[in-house]
């Protein structure tokens, strides 16, 4: 009796540490839950969203109309770089 | 009578001596000036044509220079380049000192790389720049544009020439325009 109990309890702890196991692996997404197709299709749908309002050609009218002051901050240290430039000593006087 | 003799034929070996020597130095002093003078023009030319490359960069960096002034600055530094390069070839050719003296006067006073076209590419580049905030900031820009209006026209009209002080004072409102509308700008 007492040998039938303790190969019961050591069955039942071998297949609940077994169990244990596999719980984490359950919780973490299968890596076949997403095809490669659809991985390519959300990672293109991100830049696409990325890329819409950086790289609209800053010369456009919509981006005028559409400043914003990191735009105008952005242009005016161009200006102060084009300035400090032109401060500087030329290689020559003449 | 000895004597005489001894001190003629030391004196005639001595005067030999310095002729055959001296020959070299003599044609030497007469050929060094020319190559020197020639290379010095030859380095400040290279200088300019250098300078002219960097303000080809800093115009294709700058994205807010209007296209006409673009046009005009990108043909400028073009036909200096062409000059420029023309005028060391013929430096290259030249047989005397006086020669290249005038090539160097031709090459400060036809060109004027660094008190005008440096200014030229480098205060449109800022000018169209304030421009374009002035734009973006609409009311709040209108004294910047005041400032700033015709600068740039009246920037690229200015012509190389003997006068380096005249050009300078020409190009130091435009400046000082620059300077005053950035400071609005900031306001």
């Amino acid at each position: 009796m007492r040998r039938t109990l303790a190969v019961a309890l050591a069955a039942f702890v071998l297949l609940a540490g077994g169990c244990a196991r596999s719980h984490p692996a359950a919780d973490k997404p299968a890596p076949t839950a997403t095809s490669p197709a659809a991985e390519r299709k959300t990672t293109g749908a991100a830049k696409a969203d990325s890329t819409t309002p950086a790289d609209v050609d800053s010369t456009t009218p919509a981006d005028v109309d559409s400043a914003t002051p990191a735009d105008v901050d952005g242009l005016l240290g161009e200006v102060d770089k084009q300035l400090a430039g032109d401060s500087q000593p030329s290689d020559d006087q003449d | 009578m000895k004597h005489i003799i001894r001190t003629a034929v030391i004196a005639t070996t001595a005067l030999s001596v310095g002729l055959v020597t001296g020959a070299p130095a003599i044609a030497d002093v007469k050929a060094r000036p020319l190559a020197v003078v020639k290379k010095a023009v030859t380095d400040r030319i290279d200088k300019r044509l250098a300078a002219l490359e960097k303000f080809g960069a800093t115009l294709g960096k700058a994205e807010k220079v209007q296209s006409a002034h673009r046009a005009t600055l990108t043909a400028l530094i073009g036909d200096q380049t062409s000059g420029l390069t023309a005028l060391k070839t013929k430096v290259a050719g030249e047989t005397t000192a006086e020669a290249v003296k005038t090539d160097a006067k031709s090459m400060v006073n036809d060109f004027r790389v660094f008190v005008l076209t440096g200014p030229k590419v480098r205060l449109t580049a800022a000018i169209d720049t304030e421009l374009a905030v002035a734009a973006k900031l609409g009311d709040k820009g209108d004294a910047a544009e005041k400032t700033l209006a015709g600068q740039v026209d009246k920037l690229l009209a200015i012509q190389p020439g003997p006068d380096g002080d005249a050009i300078r004072d020409q190009v130091k409102p435009v400046r000082a325009a620059a300077h005053t509308a950035r400071t609005e700008l900031k306001k």
